[in-house]
Formats: C-alpha cells, structure tokens, sequence
C-alpha cells in the first residue's frame, strides 16, 4: 500500500517495527524510559510510597533516607511520591495537548493539500504567522493573566503544536496527489474521502508518529516551564515545574529536589526525543524538516 | 623525462564496506610539453585518474598500488606539507563546471589573493595584486581589474572558466590537469578556451592532460589520446593515427557513434549494453560482453600490446595483427 | 532591497499590532479577572473598583484597546499598579541587563559551537561526530532551565564556584563580569546546542560543493578550507533556520535570569507573575514580543544580504 513512485515522503509502518527500533542503544533508552514514564503515569497513586501531599515538617528538606527514598520537599513531602504523581500531570497535558495539535494539523493540512487554490493560501499563511509569532510569548500572557486552568494550558500548548503537523500533512498530501494512479483513481471516480482514506493516510502515518514523538517531549518541557513559572499547574498539585520552583527556592538548603526533578525531566525529554529519532531512522522519513 | 608519469595505478572506493577498483593498473605517460587527451564514457575512470594525478580523491578513495610520478617527483611520498604546495604550485588542476567551481561568497580577486598567500607569504599586496591583473590578462579577459573586483555571479561562464585557468596559472605550473573544461560551455566558447589551453602549452610549455568525453575538442587540441574504459586504458596513440585508424574495437565503437552531419539521414549508432559496474566486475576483457568480435581468448584479461607507436589491450588477431 | 526592507518591516509593525490587540482583548475573552487574580477574591470592593479604573478595565474593549495600542506608541507601556512607578520605566531598568546578557552569551555560544561543528563536519560519522551529536541533541531536547539548574548546582552547591546570585553593579565592572559569568556560560552552552547542530549540517552540504574541492586543488590548507571558505558559505543556512529556534532561544534566556537571580526582563516578569502585576506583564511581553519580531526581522534581513545564492538569483 506504500506509495511507489518518487514523492513518497515515507514509508509506513510495517510489522517488527519494535524489533527494529530496539535495534540501538538509543532506541532502547527512548523505548525503556517511555515504558516506564507510562507505567508511572497510569499506576501513580498505586505505587507512591507515601501520599504526595501529606507534609511532615520535622523531616524537611531531608536526603535521601530509608523512609523517603529520594528525600522531602519544603515541606516534608516525599519526594518519590510527588515525582511519581508529576509523571501523570506531566503526561495528562501534554498527551491531550499533542493529541489536538496532531488533529488540527491533520485536517487543516488536508484541507490545504487536497482542496488547494485560496484554501491552501490561506491555511499555509496561518500557520506560517502562528509559527513564528512568538506564541509562547502569548501563551505567558494569557496564562499570566488569566490563571492556568487545565484546559486552557492545553489549548495553549496545542496551538504552538499545530503549524508542525499541518505542514507535514499538507506535505504528504500533496506528494500522493501528484502520483499517476491516484490521478487515474480520481478520474475513475473515486471520491476525497477514498482517496485520503487509501492514499493520503498510510503516507502521512510515518512523519505524524515521528513528529509526536519529537514533539511530546517539547509539550512536557513547556507545560512544566511554565509551572516552574508560576503558570499553567499550581501548587500544591506535584507538577514536576511546581516541584522544581519549590525546590529551587530553597536550593541552598537542600540540593536533592532539584537534583532529582531535573533528573526526571532530562530522561523523560530525552528518552522521547531519542525514541522520535530511531522511528524517524526505521520508518525512513525525510521530512522531518518541512518549512 | 616526462612530465607526468603515472605507473600501475590502482584505486578503489569504498563501496558498502568493500573497496573496488576504479581504477586497474593504469599506466600512462605525459612528456614535457604534451597534450594527452583522456577520453572514455562515463563512469570508466578518467576523472578519478585525473584527480589521482594531484592525489585529490572523492571520500572512500584510496590508492591500492602504483605510483604517479609528476615532475619527477613521487606524488603519493609526499608530506601533506609538500602535497599542499605541490598542488597549485608545480601540477594544477581546472574542473568541469565553472558554475559551481569557484566560491560564491568571495569576490575574484580575494580567491586570486588567498591563492597567492598560501604558496607565497612573503609577496606584498602590490605585487600580489600586480601579478593577479597579469594574469587575468593572459588569459584573454579584457578587463581584469572589474574582474577582481567581481563575484562569481556576475561573471559569464566564459568568464568563470577563465579565471579558474587563471587561479591555476598563477603559480606557473609544469603540469595542468583539465577535467572536461569545456563540458559545460557554449560552443564558441569551448573554441577560445581550446585555444586558450593551446597557447599555454606553446608558450609555457605546459604539459595538459586533458580529459574530454568530446571527441571533437580533443582531435583539435591533443597531441597523443589515450582512451580508457571500466577502469583501463584499452589503446593510446598519436591523435593522427588513432582517428584514422582506430585498433581497438571499443574505440572504433566509440568513432564510429559520432554523429556526422554528412551521414545525416542515418540512424544513430550506439554501443549496445552497458559499461561493467564498480560492485560487479567482469572476469576477462571488460569490453568482451559488448564486442562484436569476441571469441574464447577474450575470457582472460587482456595484456597491453605495443604496436607501432601506440598500445592496445586487445588479444584479437584482427586487432594485433 | 529597499523595498524588500521595507516590505518586512511593514510586515512586522503588523505582527506587533495584532499582538498588542490581542493582548488587550484576551482579557475580555477568556474566563479570569486579572484584578481579582491580583488582589485576591476577599479585597475590598472601593480597591477593585479603584484598580479598575486605574487598569483601564472599565472602558469598553475598543475604546481599551485603542489606549493601550496608542499608549505604546508614545513609549507608554502603563503604570505598575502597585508602585506606581511607570512600566516603561521598570522595563528599561531591566533591559539593558538582559541585552548584555544576550550579546556575551551569543558571543560565547559561537566561540563554542563553531570549533565542535567544524570538527563534526570534517568526520562526519566518527566517534566524535556522533558524541556531539548526542551532546547537542540532548542540550536542545531537556528543558533549558533544567540545564540551567543543574549547571547552578554544579557550579555552587558543589563546587563553590563564582558569586551565582544577583548582577552586581555596572558601575564595577570586575563584580559584574563576576555575576555574569555563570549566566553567560550556561546560556552560551543551550544556544551552542543549537547553532553546533545548523552549523554542521550546512557545513556538510558546503563540503560537498565544487569550490571546496577546487580549493583543495590549489593547494588551500585544510585549517582554512574549513574556517574560512566552507564556514563563511555555511553561515546562511544557519541564519535562516535561526528563526525557527528564535522561540526556544528566547525562552531559555528568560529562564537563565530567573535560575541566576539576575536582573533583567526575565527576572522582571517573573516576579510580576508571581505578582499578578497585569500592566508589567503586559508591558513585558509587548517587549518581549517586539524583541522577537525584531530579531526574526534581523535574521531574515542578514540572511538575504550574505546569502550569495540569493544574489545570485537576483542578478539572474
């Protein structure tokens, strides 16, 4: 079902794709860390040591101890536990947030592909402007402004997300649509929706699932900058940014909650972007990069 | 002694791991003074063997064996030191496409300059600057200080061709290798560029190899051709005598697929089949699969046979006689 | 050319008044009160009416837009409702911290960058091109200020180093070069994830041209092959991809101020947040947002002026 002649910008998944993607170090890694990342999000509360929330002043700003494994908070809250409650926050916005961003993408790109003409001109220039205005900027000021309320962050986060997806639709839809036989099936009669449902999908799977896994990390990494911040998710919800701004504010007094989050954060983005790179490798995808 | 020397040259490129030869025990002779056409199709090694000359191969090439002595200097014994001042200094080289041969960033003159600065620090501005115009000059551009002040884009590919012959005068060089200098010009053009190189070779003495898939350019310019294919010189000669009377089968083949506007209502002739690949090379004469005359004896490779004055590896009595 | 400019400049005076109209009508738009979020729901209800009015939040949207669009123009970026203190005024207090900042980390982050994608380049696919490549994937894909913290952390609590809190004062020049050290290196280390990476892929499609194997031809040594001749052809490839990372680049500076307790417009809206000092955060992100314009305008211009192909097409 993939695309024979040249324009194809992918080809589709094909069984033993995990095989194939464990076949590097680094496909390991990303495969073991998002494993585990979605083991601890679904599992959370079940596997927290301690409640997340319950302080214990007289053991505040601790070490590492046989009680607390990887120490407390400001407030004699379990490290472990918050961490372990932050991976689902973290994956509860920006799993939706990607989600969107993936769908709107999805149809403003074949839209633009397959309708061309002023449709096109209009939906490339809207995600041009969207791309590089500075919409985190914007995102800052809503935020700040109005309160981070978690459907409003998501929305945020997914807005930046969506020029990404278009193009690489848009992209794809375009390149199966100039081939010989998709032209022959037209005139045989074969509606849009066949031909995207035959041609367009299988052809823009490959990019989408790399490009999700390139651009999840970046949603983690805004969503919990911006609670670092003091937007989007706030305290005392153990956010991984909520966790790191308190640890960060008594850095002097206890170096283990810094420590510890940002070792969280650095596996968690880098474990994704090295499983997007090893899918971009095994699915043979070229353009990444569509400007 | 002769100004090029190239003896039993062998070179691979690394393909999917594996080297394979390009080039097999290749040997040729440039004398002072001489222009040597290199002629062949694409892919037989003429522009791997010309590069090998200034030892400047693509990446994945080696040298496996030979020597190519220039100058009577060992090419390959030399230090990098010694290959950076070699190349430009005593053996220089023009290439093909004069559109993307020269930096677009710099102006004319500041590559003239960057040149002269790396072979010749101790040179001052003015003179340097002095010798540039000269050059430009000499070859044939009638405004030489607008050209340096110019960047590549400005200039006409006439006048890009030129100054690379000027970048690789500048140090008056024995030996200048040309890989298809004229391939991507207009045809009057290509006539003052032949004649460009002509007038180098008799004034200076200059001794060129010049590598041309055009027939045509090297009958008019060449003292002596040499004629390779998948990797070996299968016959060199006079031009004269190779022209008139062509011994091996592949060159004969080659001749006698020119078109020629007295033969117009002809059909065009072609070689049939396709040159050997690098990954699959034949056992026996390369040619053997595409000439009309092999035999039993064509399935070992063929020796290099001297006749009068000129040399073909063939085993074909017809051909050796 | 000159219409070219002019074009974009028209182009960006756009972007920034839809930015600046957006910013005030947002607040009209989406549930929230910046008031209440400020003063808390308990205040007194004369202080909220009384902020309100001082806010401009009475007026009707357009009229509301209108002054604070108008305002800017005139450099009049409102008023810091808790101090009072013009926000025009706390902004340029602040900025120039950030744009010394930005301009020695740039300097450093090149400093760095240049020699790890030369070296890549001239052996792509070896041990140590992949190294960096890992390295500089990994800086671009964790969070900079996770970098940042992690870099504070090393630098202080473990090994003592460098005064890591506050600016230190301009007037001594010595103290302040102290304080920025730290600040300078951390950014200069993200940014030089990023511009390692562009450098060495346009390096790699310089490399492959004709001119550099011509260079080699006449003798040009490899040291300047790469430095000067395939580097200054590499150099617009990175500029026009710069603007895609303009965001990211941004943010990390921001980041950086807060982690370092430096002061500047990071610092500045950071504590406004903290806050909820809507007039400095609007004002913030109006320069912030002219800030981005500015430079993706910049590097656009750059780009068209060294990017010899361009020429090339326009002389054609």
């Amino acid at each position: 079902m993939t695309a024979v002649a040249a324009g194809r910008t992918a080809s589709a998944p094909r069984p033993g794709l995990l095989r194939r993607v464990a076949a590097t170090p680094s496909g390991v890694f990303g495969l073991v860390v998002v494993v585990v990342l979605v083991a601890t999000a679904l599992l959370g509360p079940l596997i927290a040591p301690h409640d997340p929330n319950a302080l214990d002043i007289d053991h505040r700003l601790e070490g590492p101890s046989g009680t607390y494994w990887l120490g407390t908070d400001n407030l004699g809250r379990d490290l472990l536990s918050r961490l372990i409650l932050g991976a689902r926050i973290a994956l509860e916005i920006a799993v939706p947030a990607v989600a969107i961003g993936v769908l709107a993408g999805l149809l403003l790109g074949l839209a633009a592909g397959y309708l061309g003409g002023k449709v096109d001109t209009v939906v490339v220039t809207v995600l041009d402007a969207v791309q590089s205005f500075p919409a985190v900027v914007l995102a800052l000021a809503v935020l700040a402004l109005l309160g981070g309320s978690t459907p409003t962050i998501v929305l945020v986060i997914a807005v930046a997300f969506v020029p990404s997806f278009g193009r690489v639709t848009r992209a794809s839809v375009q390149s199966v649509s100039r081939l010989p036989f998709v032209d022959a099936e037209r005139n045989l009669g074969a509606g849009p929706l066949r031909i995207i449902w035959r041609h367009v999908l299988p052809n823009v799977v490959s990019p989408l699932i790399v490009l999700t896994a390139m651009n999840l990390p970046s949603a983690v990494a805004v969503e919990s900058g911006l609670a670092f911040l003091g937007l989007g998710v706030q305290p005392p919800t153990p956010d991984w940014g909520v966790v790191l701004s308190d640890g960060f504010d008594r850095i002097r007094d206890s170096p283990w909650p810094v420590l510890f989050t940002c070792t969280v954060l650095a596996l968690t983005t880098l474990g994704f972007t090295f499983l997007g790179e090893r899918l971009r490798d095994v699915l043979d995808v070229r353009t990444a990069e569509v400007r | 002694m002769p100004a090029v020397a190239i003896e039993d040259l062998t070179v691979t490129y690394r393909i999917d791991g594996r080297p394979r030869p390009a080039l097999h025990d290749v040997s040729l002779t440039v004398g002072d003074g001489e222009i040597l056409g290199l002629v062949g199709e694409s892919g037989c090694g003429k522009s791997t063997l010309a590069g090998a000359v200034l030892k400047l191969l693509p990446p994945g090439g080696e040298v496996a064996g030979g020597s190519v002595t220039v100058d009577g200097h060992d090419v390959f014994a030399l230090s990098p030191e010694e290959l950076r001042r070699f190349r430009g200094g005593r053996a220089a080289m023009i290439f093909q496409d004069p559109f993307t041969s020269l930096n677009p960033s710099f102006t004319v003159g500041k590559q003239i300059a960057l040149v002269q600065r790396v072979h010749d620090a101790d040179s001052s501005a003015a003179a340097r600057r002095e010798r540039a115009l000269g050059v430009l000059g000499e070859v044939g551009l009638p405004d030489p200080a607008t050209v340096l002040r110019a960047y590549p884009y400005q200039l006409s590919g006439g006048q890009r061709q030129r100054v690379m012959i000027a970048l690789a005068l500048l140090l008056r060089p024995a030996v200048l290798i040309a890989d298809e200098p004229t391939s991507a010009l207009d045809v009057t053009t290509q006539a003052q560029i032949l004649a460009l190189l002509r007038w180098l070779r008799d004034e200076h003495g200059t001794a060129i190899l010049f590598v041309s898939h055009d027939l045509g350019s090297v009958a008019q310019l060449c003292d002596r051709v040499a004629v390779m294919y998948a990797g070996r010189t299968v016959e060199t000669a006079d031009v004269a005598d190779l022209f008139a009377a062509p011994q091996h089968p592949y060159t004969r083949a080659l001749l006698g697929a020119v078109p020629s506007w007295r033969r117009r209502a002809e059909e065009l002739v072609t070689i049939p089949g396709r040159p050997p690949s690098l990954t699959d090379p034949p056992d026996g004469c390369a040619f053997a699969p595409r000439c009309p005359h092999a035999g039993p004896a064509c399935a070992s490779a063929p020796p290099l046979i001297e006749l009068a004055g000129r040399t073909v590896r063939c085993v074909l009595p017809e051909v050796t006689g | 050319m000159v219409r070219y400019v002019a074009r974009r400049v028209g182009v960006a005076v756009i972007v920034l008044l839809l930015v600046l109209v957006l910013l005030s009508v947002l607040v009209h738009v989406l549930p929230g009160d910046p008031v209440s979020l400020m003063l808390g729901p308990r205040a007194d209800p004369d202080l909220i009416a009384t902020a309100r009015r001082q806010m401009d939040l009475d007026a009707s949207v357009p009229a509301q837009v209108w002054h604070f669009v108008s305002g800017v123009f005139q450099g009049d970026l409102g008023q810091d409702f808790l101090t009072k203190r013009p926000v025009s005024e706390l902004i340029g207090a602040a900025l120039p911290h950030t744009l010394i900042l930005a301009v020695v980390s740039l300097a450093l982050a090149v400093a760095i960058a240049v020699p790890l994608a030369v070296v890549s380049a001239a052996r792509p696919g070896s041990a140590v091109d992949r190294f960096l490549g890992t390295v500089s994937v990994g800086v671009i894909s964790i969070p900079s200020y996770v970098i940042g913290m992690l870099l504070l952390l090393l630098a202080t609590v473990w090994l003592g180093w460098l005064p890591a809190i506050g600016t230190g004062d301009l007037s001594d020049p010595g103290d302040y070069l102290a304080h920025l050290v730290l600040p300078a290196l951390s950014l200069a280390l993200i940014w030089a994830g990023y511009l390692a990476r562009l450098l060495r892929s346009s390096m790699l499609e310089v490399l492959g041209e004709n001119h550099i194997r011509a260079a080699r031809a006449y003798g040009i040594p490899e040291w300047r092959i790469y430095y000067q001749l395939a580097l200054r052809n590499a150099i617009p490839g990175v500029v026009a991809l710069i603007g895609v990372a303009l965001g990211d680049l941004m943010g990390s500076a921001i980041f950086i101020e807060v982690i370092f307790t430096r002061n500047g417009l990071g610092t500045l809206l950071y504590n406004a947040i903290a806050e909820r000092d809507y007039p400095i955060v609007r004002g913030g992100v109006v320069v912030i947002a002219v800030l981005f314009v500015v430079a993706n305008l910049l590097a656009d211009l750059a780009n068209r002026r060294i990017n010899p192909r361009l020429r090339e097409e326009a002389a054609a």
